[in-house]
């Protein structure tokens, strides 16, 4: 839905598949190299280890592709991209595709970017700092996400114990009679403290997760642009040394050497405004990432907290007389 | 905490000594005052050439007349108390005398000398003389007392006076040729609910007792992953700056979560696994006195059948048969007044476990709760500061 001048109609509806996503992401990285892209859920999966058709898999590559889309759109030069428009417009996006691959042809401005073999002396001190820091970042990220899957294993084994317990409570409730209220209520019990963990887990999976890998994806997509804008910058150093080299009396520099250097400019103010962007978003999204954490935890404990003070009054029943 | 729960002797972790007991005891089922107080301790290992064993402290404290002295301190070894469990089933077949700690634990990594092995072997050796002690029948038998009176060498000799290990043989093999001699015919109805209840409370233990110790490794492994967890936020807290409090403040949250787990790992090995244990000793026991009390049916029984068949030596019989129905009447009825009393025990030691399982629980849940919710209270203070200084111009 839009009120943008650029769009004919205020409101579209389109159908998309992963690959359309993945297809919009390269475009996007190829049109605009020296911004970051936001990243995608990851495209294969182990098949066996999850179903790519379950309800759980399909949910949460729906809330990533969502995220990936929105964060577009906040982009403020990002959400003007063309094949931005067409990927939200078009009703037939395979036709656009096939024409895109013919305009490859058409050297872009794009293809220029892809430079490659020149290497880096020495990374500016702000950029090296960046580098540091993701590299730092996705390190700690990553043990997180292992430890926290390793929690939610732990956590799915204890239930697989609860579920089994609760009921042998009930059922030597059933052979007891002044024992069987208090029997009845510690499997009760045992069984809601077990829908509660079960909850528990699954917004683990749901929510926290996601957002962790989210952002590993994203430093590493994140640390590739750095690479890019590196050789930009050593493209540059290397025409200028080279033109020093031929030891001409030109004062003016070559104008593929100034082009140069404006990209190097260019790049550098691009990354650095959307770094700050990013730290930013980043700042927002863990804030409420590990408040939601904090708040499901506390929905957690109170569930069982209150399982467990409903039998106390149970137990102290005494309705044995001597 | 010693307000709250119920004090009673079978509180093996409560402070120790018989004088501190009778202060904290509190009137339960019996109006009379306890006059026997026992209590086990101060494991010490004996190395000898032969063999390496752990003796313990056996303290008891008495008002009761047939007691030459108030005071004992005496020292005991495992096989002391088997002698002394072995001594109390001859003389009371179908009374059901407490459960023994296993002799060997073969399962896990547990060392016959480990501190916790003896620990936990200790406590349940308080427990099972504390229960002779109450037991009405059991309190007063001759062997007891000569178990928590007798010097070593005193008990040693006592011992060797008793029946010959061939004739206690002898006993064990007829008692196994009239169980396959076949089931008891005339077994009261009484006995043989019992038989069916004792069937399924046994299945019905032995399943918690094994699920409930899958739960310790459970949260003991819970424990270990958390333990790795929180301080990874800490970690990468370093790194960054404005999201550093908030992650130091995760840290914490799971680091008193990690405690808090430790302690309820604690409370679930001492209120709810040894008794769960002990009960499934405990069903065995029964079971084997349901069985000893039908043998002895079936030796009045069978000796019925044999007259049945012979018509002359009425009168040599009837006096036999007429001892065996008394010995039978005798078994039922210690059986059915031990019966009542082990089930209500039951019922109280498990309203009592459940409780305190309840408040070990509540108060683990409680914590936890505490520390995320002043996590959350913190995070949305530091937002309303945030918010108040952007608006300012």
């Amino acid at each position: 839905q839009t009120t943008r001048a650029e769009f004919d109609l205020p409101e579209y509806s389109v159908r998309r598949r992963y690959q359309d996503f993945d297809w919009l992401r390269n475009k996007l990285e190829e049109s605009q190299p020296t911004h970051l892209i936001p990243p995608l859920p990851e495209k294969f999966v182990v098949k066996g280890v999850v179903d790519r058709f379950s309800e759980e898999f399909v949910e949460t590559r729906r809330k990533a592709l969502d995220k990936f889309l929105k964060r577009i759109t906040d982009h403020p030069v990002l959400s003007f991209n063309d094949h931005f428009n067409v990927f939200l417009t078009a009703k037939d996006l395979n036709a656009y595709k096939k024409q895109g691959m013919a305009l490859l042809s058409k050297m872009g401005e794009s293809v220029k970017y892809v430079t490659g073999g020149y290497k880096l002396r020495s990374r500016p001190l702000e950029f090296a700092a960046i580098g540091e820091y993701l590299d730092t970042f996705s390190l700690k990220l990553g043990t997180i996400d292992r430890i926290a899957q390793r929690i939610i294993k732990e956590q799915l084994e204890y239930l697989v114990e609860l579920r089994e317990y609760g009921p042998v409570y009930s059922t030597w409730g059933g052979l007891e009679v002044e024992l069987s209220e208090p029997l009845e209520g510690v499997s009760a019990c045992i069984g809601n403290c077990c829908t509660a963990l079960e909850e528990l887990s699954e917004d683990m999976t749901e929510d926290f997760l996601p957002v962790l890998r989210e952002y590993i994806l994203y430093s590493e997509s994140m640390k590739n642009v750095l690479k890019k804008r590196d050789q930009v910058q050593a493209e540059y150093e290397a025409k200028l040394e080279a033109v020093a080299l031929k030891k001409e009396d030109r004062p003016k520099v070559p104008t593929d050497v100034e082009k140069c250097q404006d990209r190097v400019e260019c790049f550098n103010a691009d990354l650095k405004a959307d770094m700050e962007r990013w730290q930013n978003n980043k700042r927002q999204d863990f804030r409420q990432l590990l408040m939601g954490m904090a708040d499901k935890n506390i929905q957690y404990y109170e569930k069982c907290l209150t399982a467990w003070e409903s039998i106390i009054p149970l137990l102290q029943d005494k309705p044995e007389t001597k | 905490d010693t307000s709250l729960a119920e004090v009673n002797s079978f509180s093996p972790s409560m402070p120790i000594s018989p004088s501190s007991m009778i202060n904290q005891y509190k009137f339960e089922d019996e109006p009379e005052l306890r006059d026997l107080f026992i209590t086990v301790d101060d494991p010490e290992s004996h190395i000898t050439a032969i063999e390496t064993f752990i003796t313990y402290r056996v303290v008891t404290k008495t008002s009761r007349g047939e007691f030459d002295s108030s005071e004992y301190e005496v020292r005991r070894r495992y096989q002391d108390f088997l002698w002394l469990k072995s001594r109390l089933e001859e003389a009371h077949p179908t009374l059901i005398i407490p459960p023994l700690p296993e002799k060997f634990i073969m399962k896990g990594m547990v060392e016959r000398f480990s501190d916790e092995f003896i620990e936990t072997r200790r406590k349940a050796l308080h427990k099972f003389l504390n229960r002779i002690a109450d037991h009405p029948t059991l309190t007063f038998n001759e062997d007891f007392k000569i178990f928590l009176t007798a010097q070593a060498w005193e008990l040693s000799s006592h011992k060797k006076q008793g029946p010959g290990l061939l004739s206690r043989m002898g006993q064990t093999v007829r008692a196994v040729a009239s169980s396959v001699r076949g089931g008891v015919k005339n077994r009261p109805e009484m006995f043989t609910e019992m038989n069916n209840y004792v069937e399924t409370f046994s299945q019905k233990i032995n399943v918690l007792d094994k699920i409930a110790h899958r739960i310790y490794k459970e949260e003991r492994e819970y424990f270990n992953e958390m333990k790795e967890y929180g301080p990874i936020y800490t970690l990468w807290s370093a790194s960054e700056e404005d999201t550093a409090d908030s992650l130091k403040g995760v840290a914490s949250c799971i680091d008193k979560c990690c405690k808090a787990t430790e302690k309820r790992m604690a409370g679930l090995s001492e209120d709810l696994l040894p008794i769960l244990h002990e009960y499934v000793l405990y069903s065995e026991i029964l079971m084997g006195v349901l069985k000893r009390r039908d043998q002895i049916q079936g030796e009045l029984d069978s000796k019925v059948d044999a007259l049945a068949n012979k018509k002359t030596e009425k009168d040599l019989f009837s006096e036999e048969i007429g001892k065996l129905e008394d010995k039978v009447e005798c078994a039922n009825n210690a059986l059915k007044a031990d019966w009542e009393r082990w089930k209500q025990n039951m019922r109280c030691d498990m309203r009592s476990t459940f409780t305190n399982v309840a408040e070990n629980n509540l108060r683990y849940y409680e914590e936890c709760l505490a520390t995320w919710e002043s996590f959350l209270a913190s995070q949305r203070v530091d937002l309303h500061v945030e918010e108040d200084s952007e608006d300012r111009p």
